[in-house]
C-alpha cells in the first residue's frame, strides 16, 4: 500500500490543506493505521514544541535593559535644559538692553497731574531699570561685582519676570512646532 | 500594570520609560527561546536579547504597526541574533543563511512506526524536547517561531526576510530530521523496556 507522503501528512496534522484536497487523501487516512499514527506524531511534536518551557532571562535582565534606556532618557532631559538655558540668556539680554534704553530715558516725562493711575508703569520702569543695572554688574567684567544700590526686590521681580518671559514665549513656540510637525 | 501592546507602547511614547519594562517582561521569554535556539549559549542569548530590545527602544517611535508589534519584535531579535552569531563564528551566520532545499523527500514506510508507541508519555515528550534542541540552526530558529512563537509561515517570512519557500522547505527539513531522531530513539526506548 502506497502511504500519504510526509508533506501531505504534516499538511493535515497542521490543518494547513484545503477541503477539496483532503477528501482526496481522506480515503486512505481512515483505513491506515500507519497514517494515522504519522500525522498524531507531527500533532504531537508540535503540540509538545509549543508548551514546551519557555527559556527565562536572568531575574535583573529587565532592570538591565532600562538602564540602558533610562540614561539616553536623561540625556535628552540635558539636552533640553541646555537648550532652554541658552534660551533664559538671550531672554535675559534683551530684557538687559530694553532695561539700558529705560535708564537713559527721563522717567520724570511719565510724571502727570494724576500720580496715582501712571504709578504702577513708572514702578515697573524702576524694575527693569534696577535689574538691568544689576545684571549689567554681574555681566560686564570691567565692573566688580557688587551691589550698585539697587532695589533687591526689583532685581528678584526683574528675573522672575525674565523667567516667566522666556516660559511664555517658550511655551508659545513649542506649541507652534507641534501643530507645524502635526500638519507636515 | 498591564494593557494591549499598543497601550503600553503609547505610555512610553507619552514620556512614560519605565512602561516599557512592562514590554520587556511580556515578551521576554518567547524573545529569549528564539535567541537561544540562535545562539546556543545562554550568556550569548541574553546580550544579543538587551541589544535587541535596546533597538526596539530607539526604534519605537518609528514602529508604524504595518505588522503587529511582536513579529516586528521577533524581527528584531532574529537580525540581531544572527549578527551575533556571525561576528562570533561566520559558520554560524552561514549555517542560518543556506539551506538544502533539495534534500531528499522522506518516504514513510509501512508499519514503521511503533504500534503502541505512547504520544502522551512523558518519555516521548523529553525526546520530542531534547531533539528540537539539537536541531541545526537554519532549522531550529524557523521551527521554534512556528511553534514557540506560533506564528504563520506569513509571518516567519516577515521575521526572517526569507523567501516563502525557503521557509515551508527549513520546516519540511526540521520535521524530517526530528521524525527520524525521535523514531530512532523510541526504538531503542522500546528494547530498552523490553
Amino acid at each position: 500500500m502506497e502511504h500519504l507522503s510526509f508533506d501531505i501528512i504534516c499538511r493535515i496534522a497542521d490543518g494547513d490543506i484545503p477541503q477539496n484536497e483532503l477528501e482526496l487523501y481522506l480515503n486512505h487516512w481512515k483505513s491506515c493505521q500507519s497514517c494515522q499514527q504519522e500525522i498524531e506524531m507531527q500533532r504531537s511534536i508540535v503540540k509538545i514544541s509549543r508548551e514546551a518551557r519557555l527559556i527565562n532571562p536572568s531575574n535583573g535582565f529587565t532592570q538591565s535593559v532600562l538602564d540602558v534606556v533610562i540614561p539616553s532618557q536623561k540625556k535628552r532631559l540635558y539636552e533640553w535644559l541646555l537648550h532652554n538655558m541658552g534660551n533664559v540668556i538671550a531672554m535675559a539680554l534683551v530684557l538687559a538692553l530694553l532695561g539700558y534704553i529705560f535708564s537713559i530715558t527721563d522717567t520724570s516725562a511719565f510724571k502727570n497731574d494724576n500720580p496715582t493711575k501712571i504709578k504702577p508703569v513708572i514702578e515697573f520702569v524702576k524694575i527693569i531699570q534696577d535689574g538691568s543695572q544689576q545684571l549689567g554688574s554681574y555681566l560686564t567684567p570691567k565692573i566688580p561685582i557688587q551691589s550698585t544700590g539697587a532695589s533687591h526686590t526689583h532685581t528678584i521681580i526683574f528675573a522672575l519676570l525674565a523667567i516667566v518671559l522666556l516660559v511664555f514665549i517658550d511655551q508659545i513656540a513649542d506649541h507652534f512646532f507641534r501643530r507645524m510637525k502635526a500638519n507636515l | 500594570m498591564s494593557g494591549t501592546d499598543r497601550e503600553i507602547i503609547q505610555q512610553v511614547l507619552d514620556g512614560d520609560v519605565r512602561s516599557f519594562g512592562i514590554l520587556v517582561d511580556k515578551h521576554k521569554a518567547k524573545a529569549m527561546t528564539l535567541a537561544m535556539r540562535i545562539l546556543k549559549n545562554r550568556e550569548d542569548a541574553e546580550e544579543a536579547l538587551q541589544d535587541a530590545f535596546v533597538r526596539v527602544y530607539r526604534a519605537l517611535s518609528s514602529f508604524e504597526w504595518k505588522s503587529s508589534f511582536s513579529t516586528w519584535l521577533y524581527r528584531i531579535v532574529y537580525n540581531t541574533c544572527a549578527t551575533a552569531a556571525g561576528k562570533r563564528n561566520g559558520k554560524y551566520h552561514l549555517s542560518l543563511d543556506i539551506v538544502d532545499e533539495d534534500s531528499p523527500r522522506l518516504e514513510i514506510e509501512s508499519d514503521e512506526l511503533q504500534p503502541d508507541m505512547r504520544m502522551e508519555s512523558d518519555e516521548f515528550s523529553k525526546i520530542v524536547s531534547e531533539e528540537v534542541e539539537k536541531l541545526p540552526l537554519a532549522y531550529g530558529s524557523t521551527f521554534t517561531l512556528f511553534t514557540i512563537q506560533d506564528m504563520s509561515y506569513e509571518e516567519i517570512v516577515q521575521v526572517t526576510g526569507l523567501p516563502l519557500g525557503t521557509i515551508k522547505a527549513r520546516l519540511f527539513r526540521a520535521r524530517t530530521m526530528l521524525r527520524e531522531a525521535i523514531v530512532k530513539r523510541m526504538d531503542h526506548f522500546a528494547a530498552i523496556k523490553e
